[in-house]
């Protein structure tokens, strides 16, 4: 078992074990999640669909290789390129919408996302951001195999990030569901 | 000629104690027919040295008798006895290119074999000594090592199957006149303009076994043929008047080679010139797309001044370094790694540096994303020749003699080999999978079939047996390749003897008479290609596959290295022989790699857009980042205030 890969299993076995965890001491509380319930029009509904969906599917197949020790090639690649474009259109469209409303302001809260679910938004931006650029960096004709070798790595932590992230962004929404 | 007699008698009896040591046959070891008679000298090892040794030495000869030019001597010079004086002899003979015969050599990754071409029968058999999966044993086409030598001598550097064990000595008496076909040392270290290594062919014809290394040297000249002579001939002893009339092979020493104590000169280097790997070595494509050869360039290490034993380098054992990874794990010699590609040019995956010998440069690859490391071997992208959509024929110096004159060579000339051919496989140093290219030739011959195992006829026993159907038509010699309707005629012929169902293998397919007497062709084992990695010529950088960004070198809908095909040529015209997509030997899904390349075509535009939400969602955390310092800013400046 390689290095990344005992950090994946780790990181993502932590991610659950806390959140299961909090879910035992607080979660059962139904007044420390009693918050209004972001309410999203169609569009917003649809993009953020997409977003998780292919989400889902980056985590999937990144987490499926890198589980094996495999670097991602053939079909699995493929696949896991295309979710790329929805994932991170929809990613930058949600930033563009909600970063107002998710903004930590010194006075009352902004907007209807609670802080927690903030935290995740701007955790979420900053490791999109990261994703993104890594990949897109090495696609162009600007590092070799060591500054390669770098953004893969970026991009592999980055991505265990999004998934821890994805998450508990996922079990915040679910408790919200539940206090509602 | 009288003067000697005497002397010459006195090898007599050397002989008839060589023929006494041969019929005590195996308790004495293998090389007993040819040892010296003579005491054996102390070797004193080789200098240490970098300058040259001056190669000033006296001949031997196989009775370890010094040659003096000036006595009119009989027997060529011995390599055994000449170099092996300083350069232990049974130690070279353990070296890569001696030990194929030898059952506890190593056998290494699949290489080049031998391919047994026969015309008249449409035959084209890949064989080795080294149990290559995929070729056969000489011995299964009835080629013992005395045929064996008479086929491929011409290219063989001697030791192996021309220095045979003395029970296969008993089996064919020609060896007690050919002589054994020595390791030829000169064949590679001679660095004498004057050294005709072609006169090996020509004394192997002759069976001329033991003259080849004199013949090839330029110290002498070697006449007649032991060809000519009865088995009874001994060529240790003075050819009668008779003998010479019937053309007993005699030497003709140059006595301007010699100095006055009678030693000769021999220019000698001890990494080999790259002209003398390329007698054996050579690669030279044919058909229509092949360059002119004013068109090509040699290996791009070779241009910038190595020569081939920089890289493939040996000790005294002459086990010489192959180069390819995975050496390291069958010969246990971690330096090996040096020597291959990423040795000598890539940091090691510690971090630490490359070999770097001769300050060999460090690819940047940029751009280059790093999962190619993983799937293709650096030879896919930098070696041999550009990728073509259909495979290209290649020539080599060992299957089409190419360092001969003839009608033996011309573009249709079989065997049929094809090259690059992309196929993945399995590492050899750890396993995972690779494409790599090769080299790849489709086995033609006549066979019987038991069991569902093809046994080889012997194209010479074909040739017999089918005289008449191999004749009748005009294919056969005449030029042509075998028509169907021969291989039919030959299939019934040899449907009346021999064990087995007769079959022909050829075109990828095992063909059979069915039921009506039709040719019926099918998939099997033994129709199965052999390939053998290519290594050389190394393009320059700038020429590798992928080189500037050029991902659509492979990643396009018309890329030869995924959509282009080899054809399972053979010398019999079976039709229109089968076209074998690249994405089959690299067990890839051709629907993937369509999609992928679709991919490719939206690429850049992708790219713009990932730059664009990349910009935007940098901008949205950056924007909001300073307002969040500033809003921290702010509190610490409040709380600073009130306190």
């Amino acid at each position: 078992m390689n290095a990344f890969q005992t950090i994946t299993l780790a990181a993502v076995g932590a991610t659950l074990a806390a959140l299961a965890v909090h879910f035992a001491v607080a979660g059962r509380r139904r007044a420390a999640f009693d918050r209004p319930r972001a309410r999203l029009g169609p569009w917003q509904r649809l993009v953020y669909g997409v977003t998780l969906a292919a989400l889902a599917v980056l985590a999937a197949t990144g987490l499926w290789a890198a589980l094996r020790a495999e670097r991602l090639s053939g079909w699995l690649l493929l696949v896991h390129n295309a979710a790329t474009g929805p994932f991170a259109l929809g990613l930058v469209v949600l930033a563009v919408l909600w970063a107002e409303r998710c903004r930590f302001a010194a006075g009352p809260a902004p907007a209807l996302f609670a802080p927690a679910q903030r935290v995740v938004f701007w955790a979420a931006a900053v490791l999109a951001a990261a994703l993104i650029l890594s990949m897109m960096l090495c696609w162009v004709r600007l590092f070799g195999t060591d500054g390669q070798e770098f953004l893969l790595e970026v991009h592999r932590y980055a991505a265990l990030g999004m998934i821890a992230t994805g998450l508990v962004h996922l079990y915040l929404v679910a408790l919200a569901r539940r206090s509602a | 000629m009288t003067g000697n007699a005497t002397k010459r008698r006195r090898r007599a009896p050397a002989l008839a104690k060589a023929v006494a040591i041969l019929a005590a046959a195996g308790a004495v070891g293998p090389a007993l027919s040819f040892v010296r008679a003579g005491e054996e000298a102390q070797p004193p090892g080789e200098p240490a040295s970098r300058s040259t040794y001056v190669h000033r030495i006296p001949l031997r000869d196989s009775e370890n008798g010094v040659i003096k030019p000036a006595s009119d001597p009989t027997l060529p010079f011995s390599t055994r006895a000449t170099c092996g004086d300083c350069h232990e002899y049974d130690t070279i003979r353990g070296g890569w290119h001696f030990s194929a015969t030898d059952p506890a050599a190593e056998s290494g990754r699949p290489a080049q074999p031998w391919i047994l071409v026969h015309r008249a029968t449409a035959t084209q058999l890949p064989l080795s000594y080294r149990g290559w999966p995929g070729t056969w044993r000489p011995e299964a086409v009835g080629l013992g090592p005395w045929e064996f030598v008479l086929t491929f001598g011409r290219h063989l550097p001697g030791g192996g199957p021309g220095e045979p064990d003395p029970k296969e000595i008993g089996a064919e008496p020609r060896w007690l006149v050919s002589g054994p076909l020595e390791i030829n040392c000169l064949a590679c270290h001679s660095a004498d303009p004057a050294h005709d290594q072609v006169q090996s062919l020509l004394q192997v014809a002759e069976q001329n076994f033991m003259w080849a290394p004199l013949a090839t040297s330029g110290l002498g000249e070697v006449h007649g043929s032991a060809r000519r002579m009865p088995d009874t001939y001994d060529p240790f002893m003075e050819p009668n008047a008779q003998a010479l009339q019937k053309g007993a092979p005699i030497v003709a020493y140059d006595a301007g080679r010699f100095d006055a104590e009678g030693r000769a000169f021999f220019s000698l280097v001890h990494k080999p010139l790259a002209e003398r790997c390329y007698f054996c070595h050579t690669n030279h494509r044919v058909g229509p797309e092949a360059p002119e050869k004013w068109e090509t360039d040699q290996d791009v290490h070779l241009a910038a001044g190595l020569v081939c034993a920089d890289c493939h380098r040996n000790g005294l054992d002459h086990r010489i370094v192959r180069g390819y990874e995975g050496e390291t794990v069958s010969r246990e010699h971690p330096e090996l790694a040096d020597f291959t590609c990423r040795g000598c040019h890539m940091p090691k995956d510690d971090g630490s540096p490359p070999a770097a010998h001769f300050g060999a440069p460090v690819p940047e690859h940029v751009g280059l994303p790093t999962v190619h490391f993983e799937r293709l071997s650096c030879t896919a992208c930098h070696s041999g020749p550009k990728p073509r959509m259909q495979a290209g024929r290649v020539q080599t110096s060992r299957a089409h003699a190419l360092e001969f004159h003839g009608e033996h060579r011309g573009d249709d000339a079989p065997p049929f080999i094809a090259e690059p051919v992309f196929i993945q496989e399995a590492s050899r140093l750890d396993g995972h999978e690779e494409i790599v290219p090769h080299r790849m030739v489709w086995p033609a011959f006549w066979g019987r079939l038991k069991d569902d195992a093809v046994k080889p006829i012997s194209p010479e026993r074909v040739a017999e047996d089918a005289k008449t159907a191999l004749e009748t038509r005009g294919a056969g010699e005449s030029g042509g390749r075998l028509s169907r309707d021969q291989v039919v005629e030959v299939l019934k012929v040899l449907a009346s003897g021999g064990e087995g169902e007769p079959v022909y293998v050829g075109g990828g397919k095992l063909h059979r008479l069915g039921p009506n007497g039709a040719l019926e062709a099918e998939d099997h084992p033994a129709a199965r290609p052999y390939a053998w990695p290519l290594a050389h010529d190394v393009r320059p950088a700038t020429q590798a596959l992928g080189y500037g960004g050029a991902c659509d070198d492979c990643h396009a809908l018309d890329s030869p290295f995924f959509f282009g095909t080899v054809k399972a040529e053979g010398p019999a015209d079976l039709g229109e022989p089968r076209a074998v997509p690249m994405y089959e030997l690299e067990r890839l899904s051709p629907l993937a790699l369509r999609v992928w390349a679709v991919m490719f075509i939206f690429r850049p535009y992708f790219k713009a857009m990932l730059f664009v939400l990349a910009a935007v969602m940098a901008a949205v955390v950056i924007l909001y980042g300073m307002r969040g310092l500033r809003a921290i800013l702010q509190w610490a400046s409040a709380r600073s205030a009130g306190t």
